[in-house]
């Protein structure tokens, strides 16, 4: 490894530079092809109007309201669906398949069904995103479960564990570190479902909403700094949870 | 990037356990279920029939569709952007990931820009998307090309940095030149992290192009399911659920069995 | 706000209202809005009707909510038509030809009242393409968003040129997509409302066709419709409902008004002088624009949209025009606010 490289200041600006080429290439190519291409100086002005008028605030917290719904109901239905189907055998046999064929159909598909059926309002979109969050619990719950070593679970057998106590001393400790990493991706997918539900909708407040309004009124610039918004968001939250995940398995030996 | 790793691994194994089940009868008990349920619930009346449309009305709209080849062509032109996106993304994913992997410099160059992009959902590209490209082929090809870009781009990261350190010092103890390491190391070596990440592109680009289609298209499973919800032809909306689920399906079982294969061969 | 965040719990609680028979909590009326200034904004009576507050206020005195449920322009009718069949609404003030197709899907409902004369639908032409008839078009791409009211008064100039629709490609995208297609050359054609105004003006494309240049009976149309089961269970509320339009229709119709009813319909929509200009593109006096009245016309009109839709195939089941026509509330309303006679029967036989 080279030893400059690992020196963080330098990694920082050597990871600018592709993005500042970007920039320039951009504040440059002001091209009329396009009527409504922006120039960073309007992506500027609009960031300011969005923050000033409030609407990108109120957006935000919208659009993570939407998200973390949805994860708190699909993620824990996933992880005792995954962990379930890991212990009792004729439960993976049965659901699997069905599971497994039910997560290839388009979440965003449901979304009309779900709204004719239930109502187009904050429960139908909140049901879908819980739904793109289901799936990854639930597998990673599953493997978690699945990979427990076997001298674990003979010390149990050894000590006469009863079915909940199994579950409560050994496998979910021992699958902790998947079950996390399921909760991770679920939160990923979700944030995902957020705003490709409110893309589709494209009514009340929201991230995916303003991307919507902003093509309905021709603003690229707007659309600009919602995507940027979106982007850091996703990033910031993605890296919460990362640590939340290192320090809750910070016993665990072999977690990276 | 090490714990992204651990994410792909997951994944990566998590498929396996599936594939290892072959299809038992009782696999289709809960298909089954499912579908005396939505039977029963039609018939319950609690909503009407225009709504929730039964399975045999599902049916029907099914087979007036490929009567009139409908749905054929539907199929064929989403699976066509499919294809062709695909193979430009997964490239260029392969290609971009086997980079970042194997140049320090690059990876610090370019990896933060490529971590925040993928923190943007690929959909969310769409309507900016739309605004460039406009809604004809080069828009849809673009949007699978993007989705399967960075799941590949990943893949291959993992798959390169997972090849342990000593296997390149063995290559530089028989001074093997760079072609020779990347056929007889690299190679044999990424196989699995890759395929799997063909098959996590692969699926994720479909689903990404139902979406695209639903919102901008003339053509395509996606265009389809969105026409019948504006023309209130519930039916074929939920034939469109089923079509696209369908060929997910196939898809995902058709990438894992290449899986299987390739492993095999490599365990031999 | 308040509206927004009622509408919101209204959604979420799903079928909330009764279907008709038993008590009712809410009414709910819903229309095309759009965002302005962080709300959304409903033109056109709907407006009106909020703004006058009288029908808010007639409601609660029956201890009755009042919840307008607003939709976007690019969603438009479809989601209308979802709204009506899982019962969750119960007036909308929408398009002839989404509302023939929610009722030749089942979903049954009444024309309580008429809106307004209609609007004018435009075919507009890229920038830069040389077409300046419907046959230049052919085998060229044409945007046009499937399932909206302006989709008929395209087919029947289709048909009126010996054409069918395939010798085109249809590109099924909505209004908001539509002015990006056309300026990056993903469409050559466009059938638009008023914003086909815009994009000449914004000479991005040009108008080589509207519907003032056809028979009247082509033009699109909105009325106020109602859910059949409720008007049958309720037609105390749908009274109320309808006077409040009729009230809203006197005002606009006043020229003293006038200024006022263009700038509220621009807000978030069109600019200002778009809009002035696609009302006066079309001869009816200012005064007959909103006239609530129930003409042989309007009877011809949704005759006319039942039967092609249903020739065309785009609808499967027929629809009975006249059993869709309910007049009773609008009558009565004029009776009440002593407005019979303030717009002359005879200007709707004109158009």
């Amino acid at each position: 490894m080279n030893g400059w490289l690992a020196r963080f200041p330098v990694r920082a600006a050597i990871g600018l530079v592709v993005p500042a080429l970007l920039i320039l290439w951009w504040h440059w190519r002001t091209s009329a092809q396009i009527a409504t291409f922006a120039p960073p100086a309007a992506v500027g002005r609009a960031l300011a109007e969005l923050l000033h008028s409030g609407d990108l605030l109120r957006d935000t917290l919208s659009t993570l309201k939407r998200a973390f719904a949805g994860l708190a109901i699909g993620a824990p239905l996933g992880v005792a669906a995954g962990v379930a189907m890991g212990i009792w055998r004729p439960v993976d046999r049965t659901l699997g398949p069905l599971l497994h064929a039910l997560r290839q159909v388009p979440m965003i598909g449901w979304l009309p069904l779900m709204g004719l059926w239930f109502g187009v309002g904050e429960g139908t979109e909140v049901i879908v995103i819980g739904m793109s969050a289901f799936f990854p619990s639930m597998l990673n719950s599953h493997a978690g479960v699945a990979q427990v070593e076997r001298r674990y679970l003979d010390v149990g057998s050894i000590l006469r564990f009863n079915t909940a106590q199994r579950i409560r001393f050994i496998l979910l400790p021992a699958a902790m570190p998947l079950v996390l990493t399921g909760i991770t991706q679920a939160l990923a997918f979700s944030w995902i479902a957020t705003i490709g539900t409110e893309l589709l909708t494209g009514a009340g407040s929201g991230l995916g909403v303003a991307m919507s309004q902003a093509q309905v009124q021709q603003r690229l610039d707007v659309m600009l700094v919602v995507i940027a918004v979106t982007a850091a968001l996703g990033f910031l939250i993605n890296q919460i949870f990362r640590r939340l995940r290192q320090s809750l398995l910070r016993w665990q030996p072999s977690v990276q | 990037m090490a714990t992204r790793a651990f994410d792909y691994q997951i994944l990566a194994q998590t498929g396996r356990t599936f594939r290892l089940e072959r299809l038992p009868l009782s696999s289709f008990v809960a298909p089954l279920a499912l579908l005396a349920l939505w039977q029963l619930a039609c018939l319950t009346g609690l909503f009407p029939p225009q709504v929730l449309v039964p399975p045999s009305g599902v049916a029907k709209a099914l087979a007036d569709m490929t009567a009139s080849g409908e749905l054929q062509r539907h199929v064929g032109d989403s699976l066509q952007r499919l294809l062709i996106g695909f193979v430009i993304g997964a490239l260029a994913g392969m290609a971009f990931g086997a980079t970042i992997a194997l140049s320090q410099l690059a990876e610090a160059a370019f990896s933060p820009t490529f971590l925040t992009l993928w923190q943007v959902p690929v959909i969310a590209f769409v309507p900016m998307m739309v605004m460039f490209l406009g809604i004809d082929e080069p828009f849809k090809v673009a949007v699978v090309a993007i989705a399967s870009f960075f799941p590949m781009a990943l893949a291959t990261f993992d798959g390169i940095r997972g090849v342990p350190r000593n296997w390149f010092e063995v290559a530089k103890i028989y001074r093997l030149r760079l072609f020779q390491l990347i056929r007889r190391i690299l190679l044999p070596a990424t196989v699995p992290a890759i395929l799997t990440g063909l098959r996590i592109s692969l699926t994720r680009a479909w689903v990404v192009l139902v979406a695209a289609e639903l919102l901008a298209a003339d053509s395509g499973i996606g265009q389809m399911m969105e026409m019948g919800r504006q023309l209130f032809q519930i039916d074929v909306v939920l034939a469109g659920v089923i079509v696209s689920g369908l060929i997910g399906f196939l898809l995902d079982r058709g990438a894992r069995w290449i899986e299987s294969r390739a492993s095999r061969w490599r365990t031999a | 706000m308040a509206l927004l965040a009622s509408t919101l719990i209204a959604g979420c609680s799903g079928s909330g209202n009764a279907d008709g028979a038993g008590a009712v909590k809410t009414v709910t009326i819903a229309s095309i809005a759009f965002p302005y200034q962080g709300k959304q904004v409903f033109n056109g009576l709907n407006g009106v009707v909020i703004e006058q507050g009288w029908l808010k206020e007639q409601l609660a005195k029956k201890g009755v909510d009042l919840v307008f449920s607003p939709v976007s322009t690019a969603v438009g009718g479809p989601l209308i038509n979802e709204g009506f069949s899982g019962k969750r609404i119960d007036f909308a003030a929408y398009g002839d030809f989404p509302a023939a197709i929610a009722v030749a899907g089942g979903v049954p409902l009444k024309i309580v009242a008429p809106v307004g004369q209609g609007q004018d639908v435009y075919l507009v032409v890229r920038k830069g393409l040389p077409a300046n008839s419907l046959a230049d078009l052919k085998g060229k791409r044409i945007a046009l968003h499937r399932g909206r009211p302006w989709e008929l008064p395209f087919s029947k100039l289709v048909d009126s040129k010996g054409l069918k629709l395939d010798d085109f490609r249809i590109v099924n995208i909505n209004p908001a997509a539509t002015p990006a297609a056309l300026e990056s050359g993903s469409v050559d054609a466009a059938v638009l409302m008023s914003d086909g105004l815009l994009l000449e003006q914004k000479g991005i494309a040009r108008i080589i066709w509207s519907t003032r240049q056809a028979p009247a009976d082509w033009r699109m149309r909105a009325e106020l419709f109602g859910r059949k089961d409720f008007v049958d269970a309720h037609p105390d509320l749908t009274q109320i409902v309808v006077e409040a339009f009729v009230r809203a229709a006197a005002w606009s119709s006043d020229e003293a008004n006038k200024a006022q009813v263009i700038r509220d319909t621009a807000r978030g929509a069109m600019p200002e002088e778009i809009v002035a200009k696609d009302y006066a593109n079309s001869d009816i006096p200012w005064r007959e624009r909103f006239s609530p009245l129930f003409s042989p016309a309007l009877r011809t009109h949704y005759h006319s949209v039942a039967d092609y839709a249903l020739e065309r195939g785009l609808i499967r089941n027929k629809v009975d025009a006249d059993a869709l026509l309910d007049d009773r509330f609008v009558k009565q309303a004029l009776k009440d606010l002593k407005l019979e006679g303030f717009w002359s029967q005879s200007a709707q036989e004109q158009r």
